[in-house]
């Protein structure tokens, strides 16, 4: 079988498991931001507190991802989706929450200081000062753990998750090179296509770089 | 706060962080309205703690610091800071957005509509000599630093504040720049009426701006007078080394022969020479050069005042100059 006959007979199936995986990337990108976001913000106002959440942050980080997967499935009881999207966002917190921190703590202090002498309340500080001033690397954080996220995914097929990891697992087991590089390329590709795209919006985003 | 600029008082005011530093000790003393005022003094003496007390950056252990009377704690903190203008040493301008956003700052927190607005940033950047038609568009980066700082002053008074607290407005200028921006700085507040307390470790710039110097060291209050008497008649050896090192420049330079002539002894006989009270000491040294005889007078607004030995200027000149 001819590559061209072999992309033609996956088609189908390619386009389905791209689909899931991408959700699986969106859910757990999205339950990220929803929690990553407010929690950095809120902890800036909580220097110690933040330590100790990026700390723990950290530790879940050395979990070997196959390792964090199988511990939540048992944990969980279940397989597939619920397990995948904890896990992925478990790995995602870190890098948005670090940044978010990181980035809010860089307003340099005379710009924050005048802000609070002309009477800003301290939301508009953040709103209309710290923030925007802080979205560079806050985007960036938001870039590594979608690049993360992608990546990793391909593992949860392996509880039962879908996605392209579907193929690297079939293909590990047939001995197929093939039908791994199917899941492989796709993954990748998709990938890059994401930082690119957050690099695009980090630089769109950037407040210095438009008026 | 009221249409009119405030008297500002601080009475008794002390202020000890929880790490035990004592950062004010028992400092009294007032701003007329309409004046301006420069605390002076090292780094570490306070003089910064002092002018945050006033819009409620910093909070006092004991005493109190009023506007016109009234406590400044009995005050919104935030309705009180729209009210009063601030510049920092590096301008603190907010990178992300253009020198009109950032003059049109205070405006638009205190609400004003859109029109209105306008009409203020145009005006105070008019008044700040940083027309908005060529520099408004420009973001902070876009500017040089004396142009930053004229954009901090814009927005400072864009909202026509009646009191002013800058920090250190000029201190990251060099000097030729920093010269200019203090006489265009007395002149607009003079002209707006504002109340000033102005922050400076540089004696020439307390001299250069102020009807009034109070001179902190270590959180103490060492001295409060005008120029000319923080320049001749120092209260003891800690205010005369404020003023020790350029004793001579700050005598020539800002001293008015008017000023001084109320510490020059007067002598018996005629002067022949007059001479205008307004003139500066370094300009009426060359006069006083070519008068005849040993006596002249000083004319002040409508008076003369003297007659005055020619020596006695000199000795004036000398008198505890390093």
């Amino acid at each position: 079988m001819t590559w061209t006959e072999f992309l033609a007979a996956h088609a189908d199936d390619l386009l389905w498991r791209s689909g899931e995986h991408v959700a699986l990337c969106v859910a757990t990108l999205a339950a990220a931001c929803l929690i990553a976001l407010p929690l950095g913000v809120w902890l800036t106002r909580l220097p110690r507190a933040a330590g100790t959440v990026l700390g723990l942050c950290s530790v879940i980080q050395t979990v070997p991802s196959l390792a964090l997967l199988g511990f939540l499935m048992v944990l969980t009881g279940r397989i597939g989706w619920v397990p995948s999207v904890l896990a992925l966002f478990l790995y995602a917190l870190l890098p948005i929450l670090r940044n978010t921190i990181v980035g809010l703590g860089t307003t340099p202090p005379p710009v924050r200081q005048a802000a609070i002498a002309l009477g800003m309340t301290a939301d508009q500080v953040l709103w209309q000062v710290s923030l925007p001033l802080a979205m560079p690397v806050v985007v960036a954080g938001l870039r590594t753990a979608a690049v993360w996220t992608i990546g990793t995914a391909t593992l949860c097929a392996f509880i039962g998750a879908g996605g392209l990891g579907v193929f690297i697992n079939r293909g590990i087991e047939t001995v197929d090179a093939r039908m791994v590089l199917l899941g492989v390329v796709p993954a990748a590709a998709l990938a890059l296509a994401v930082d690119a795209l957050f690099a695009w919006s980090g630089r769109r985003l950037t407040p210095l770089g438009g008026t | 706060m009221s249409d009119r600029a405030p008297e500002v008082a601080f009475a008794g005011v002390s202020l000890r962080y929880p790490n035990g530093v004592q950062a004010l000790d028992n400092v009294t003393f007032s701003v007329p309205a309409g004046s301006i005022c420069a605390l002076m003094g090292g780094s570490g003496s306070g003089k910064t703690t002092l002018l945050k007390l006033v819009n409620r950056m910093e909070r006092t252990s004991v005493g109190e610091v009023c506007l016109d009377g009234r406590p400044v704690e009995s005050s919104d903190a935030v309705a009180l800071r729209r009210s009063i203008g601030y510049v920092i040493q590096e301008g603190g301008l907010f990178p992300h957005w253009s020198a009109e956003r950032n003059v049109g700052l205070v405006p638009r927190l205190l609400g004003c509509d859109q029109c209105t607005s306008d009409d203020l940033v145009t005006g105070a950047m008019e008044m700040a000599r940083i027309p908005r038609a060529e520099f408004g568009h420009r973001r902070p980066d876009q500017l040089s630093g004396g142009q930053r700082q004229r954009v901090a002053i814009a927005r400072a008074i864009a909202a026509r504040p009646r009191l002013l607290l800058l920090d250190e407005p000029f201190g990251a200028l060099d000097p030729a720049i920093r010269a200019e921006m203090q006489d265009e700085l007395r002149a607009l507040v003079k002209r707006l009426g504002c109340t000033v307390i102005l922050v400076t470790h540089d004696i020439a710039e307390a001299f250069a701006v102020a009807d009034q110097i109070v001179l902190i060291d270590r959180g103490r209050l060492v001295q409060i007078g005008s120029p000319v008497e923080i320049a001749l008649t120092p209260s003891d050896a800690v205010a005369a080394a404020f003023t020790a090192k350029q004793a001579l420049e700050l005598r020539l330079r800002y001293l008015r022969l008017a000023d001084v002539a109320l510490h020059l002894p007067t002598s018996s006989g005629d002067g022949s020479a007059e001479l205008a009270g307004e003139r500066t000491i370094a300009d009426a040294l060359g006069a006083l050069a070519r008068i005849s005889g040993e006596r002249f007078t000083v004319l002040h607004q409508g008076k003369r005042l003297g007659p005055f030995e020619r020596r006695a200027v000199w000795d004036l000149l000398q008198r505890g100059a390093a």
